[in-house]
């Protein structure tokens, strides 16, 4: 018995790190998250070493052994919400409420959570959009049109992640189609401004999480993980450039 | 026209917190932090130009996040990202490459020193108040909890 709640304390453990760092939290938090877990159910050993894209945890196992697990975890779309809810997890474990075995059943149940459903993620992509060719000196009827940019975006990269299209030539999709449409509503209707619909749609793709999260990993001092983070930003920023480009050679 | 502003940035920013999947019970206080900072962007950037202003709407921004993070015992994140989406320089990349195809490389280079200044202008804003330590920003908070008490007792 004692042999197995060992393991179940890492998996449980390395789990959680896991969905974390894949969801966009910081370093410092997955490596508290995991070391306080493994507290509340005894393990009070528990040495996390994680990176952008990996997490190496070792703890004691019985008096003789150790057990050690290496993860791999690809970068990949955050889902804040994922967070939120571990944090929330983690914060009723250490005042008590679980044993073990829920824990890891409620840990299983946030993983495969498939996040917000399409019609809600067009709905708020049209709002956003919208919003922001407002924000950024659109007119009304600017912001009307940046709504269906808005929704063409939230289609499309819904089905290229169906399609498991890598990340950069999604991001060089999307923002070819945001300045189609930028273009062809600007020519469609007289007196629209095709600069605000355009940014309207774009500001989808930009890479606010993880220019956040790589800016509070450098604070903390992980250099490293912080460096991968602003990289990937980089890359979707340059990768944005590069769609608007290609489709202004191509039109001018 | 201010409120109208806030209006607006509000239901952008809680338009990405949908998109972020971020639970529905912190929408408004996301929308509110967003609507803030992109308040006090909009009113500076006329008189003191637009990196002073992110500058400072990004430290309004990453304070008011800290303390709903607390209040509203959430990760900080959650009200950062969203509330900083308004300010993550978007436009400066769209002109900046816009510039560059159409060979005006002066504005190309301007537009693209811009975007990079208010990138480190977002930088420098989180930074400053992530070096506040924890039990500063807590102080509100306390404030709310003998208001509950009080409400209670009533």
């Amino acid at each position: 018995m004692e042999k197995d709640t060992g393991r179940q304390v890492l998996d449980l453990v390395s789990m959680m790190g896991e969905e974390l760092l894949k969801n966009g939290a910081e370093i410092a938090r997955v490596q508290e998250t995991m070391v306080i877990a493994g507290r509340a159910f005894g393990k009070s050993d528990v040495d996390v070493y994680a990176v952008s894209n990996g997490i190496f945890v070792t703890m004691h196992h019985d008096d003789q052994t150790r057990c050690t697990q290496v993860k791999y975890v690809p970068l990949s779309t955050p889902d804040l919400g994922k967070v939120a809810r571990i944090n929330q997890l983690s914060r009723e474990i250490c005042q008590g409420r679980y044993t073990l075995s829920q824990a890891t059943d409620e840990m299983k149940k946030i993983a495969e959570d498939t996040g917000v459903s399409l019609g809600w993620q067009l709905g708020a992509c049209a709002l956003g959009s919208a919003c922001f060719c407002y924000l950024f000196g659109g007119s009304v009827l600017d912001s009307l049109a940046a709504a269906p940019v808005g929704i063409i975006l939230c289609l499309l990269q819904y089905a290229m992640g169906k399609a498991r299209i890598s990340k950069v030539m999604q991001t060089i999709f999307g923002s070819m189609a945001v300045t189609v449409g930028g273009i062809l509503f600007a020519l469609l209707f007289a007196g629209l401004n095709r600069d605000s619909i355009t940014i309207g749609g774009l500001i989808i793709l930009v890479p606010g999480v993880p220019l956040t999260t790589s800016i509070r990993d450098f604070f903390n001092g992980d250099y490293l993980s912080g460096t991968i983070r602003l990289i990937d930003a980089l890359l979707v920023a340059i990768c944005m450039a590069i769609g608007v480009g290609v489709v202004y050679r191509v039109f001018y | 026209m201010l409120l109208i502003q806030f209006v607006v940035a509000f239901f952008a920013t809680a338009a990405f917190s949908v998109i972020f999947n971020i639970p529905k019970n912190q929408w408004f206080f996301a929308g509110f932090t967003g609507g803030a900072g992109w308040v006090i962007y909009w009113w500076l950037s006329g008189q003191r130009g637009v990196v002073v202003a992110t500058f400072i709407a990004v430290v309004v921004i990453t304070l008011l996040s800290r303390i709903f993070a607390i209040v509203r015992k959430a990760p900080v994140t959650i009200f950062l990202v969203s509330g900083i989406f308004p300010l993550v320089p978007g436009v400066g990349i769209y002109y900046t490459s816009y510039y560059l195809i159409m060979n005006e490389l002066a504005m190309a280079g301007e537009k693209g020193m811009e975007t990079l200044k208010i990138a480190v202008a977002i930088t420098l804003g989180i930074m400053c108040v992530l070096l506040i330590p924890q039990k500063v920003i807590a102080i509100p908070d306390i404030y709310v909890q003998r208001y509950l008490k009080k409400k209670k007792r009533r």
